[in-house]
């Protein structure tokens, strides 16, 4: 950690604006941030992902086929795209066999309790336009995404007021906010909007 | 000390421990409290935590 004075020191700011945070501050901040590092970083990974769909050309003539899988309802679906990997399931861009239907599936770790009870694959969002169907699927994500971010603040925000009271904790706060903010935002290329989504079917995870 | 089943019946889990009981990520996990598959419940100190009889009953409901 840096230090200034011999105290711990995180610049923060413009030069001379006062929110810095220097001392016990410092400390909290980093004790606060280390616990929801790990839960940060898995964040940091979906939106880098996320990212990456919104420069794929969806719209392509004869797209190749990356591998099949049979679900529980015998239907057999067509793997276009892996999505997104997420650390006990997958998210897949697929297409039954004989269907114009695009699909958004979640496929869960084989041997899952929820796996076992619920079967493997959901479906997140279908349609017969691919990049329409992506485009929900990514705005569903983000979403989630900002909520996970919400709650990581609320858990650092939580254990600065218990350990660290006496130290600015409204300022640390602020601090790792704005942190976990730029973490998981999300810059949107593609010029999503409502109305593209709006004839989409989307589920709410219905089991295939 | 014994439990009151009262209280057993409507304590909490975070998110974390809800994925884990249910062998998924906490990403999904909150996808699931989006997709109203478990109930949000906002605990005194502005932390999201969910129902253990919720994600009990989610491990054990087979569906159709």
């Amino acid at each position: 950690m840096l230090k200034k004075g011999g105290q711990p020191w995180i610049p923060r700011g413009p030069r001379g604006s006062g929110s810095d945070l220097v001392g016990e501050e410092a400390r909290a901040y980093r004790a606060a941030s280390d616990s929801v590092e790990g839960d940060l970083r898995q964040l940091k990974k979906i939106k880098e992902q996320l990212n990456q769909l919104e420069k794929v050309r969806w719209e392509r003539p004869n797209p190749p086929v990356e591998e099949t899988f049979r679900a529980a309802d015998g239907t057999t679906w067509q793997v276009y795209a892996h999505m997104v990997k997420l650390p006990k399931s997958r998210i897949l861009l697929c297409r039954p066999q004989q269907s114009p239907d695009w699909s958004v599936i979640q496929e869960f770790e084989e041997g899952s309790t929820y796996a076992r009870n619920h079967g493997r694959t959901e479906i997140l969002a279908q349609g017969q336009n691919v990049r329409e169907v992506v485009v929900n699927y990514v705005a569903q994500a983000i979403h989630t995404l900002r909520f996970a971010e919400r709650n990581l603040v609320a858990e650092a925000q939580k254990m600065v007021w218990r350990e660290f009271p006496e130290h600015n904790p409204g300022k640390v706060v602020e601090a790792l906010m704005e942190r976990c903010d730029e973490a998981v935002t999300h810059k949107r290329s593609i010029g999503e909007s409502q109305s593209e989504a709006q004839n989409i079917r989307h589920s709410r995870g219905i089991s295939v | 000390m014994s439990l009151n089943p009262q209280e057993s019946v409507s304590r909490h889990l975070s998110v974390a421990e809800a994925a884990v009981r249910l062998g998924l990520d906490t990403f999904t996990v909150y996808s699931f409290i989006q997709r109203d598959r478990l109930s949000p419940i906002l605990d005194d100190e502005g932390l999201f935590v969910v129902s253990e009889e919720e994600v009990n009953h989610l491990a054990k409901q087979k569906e159709e």
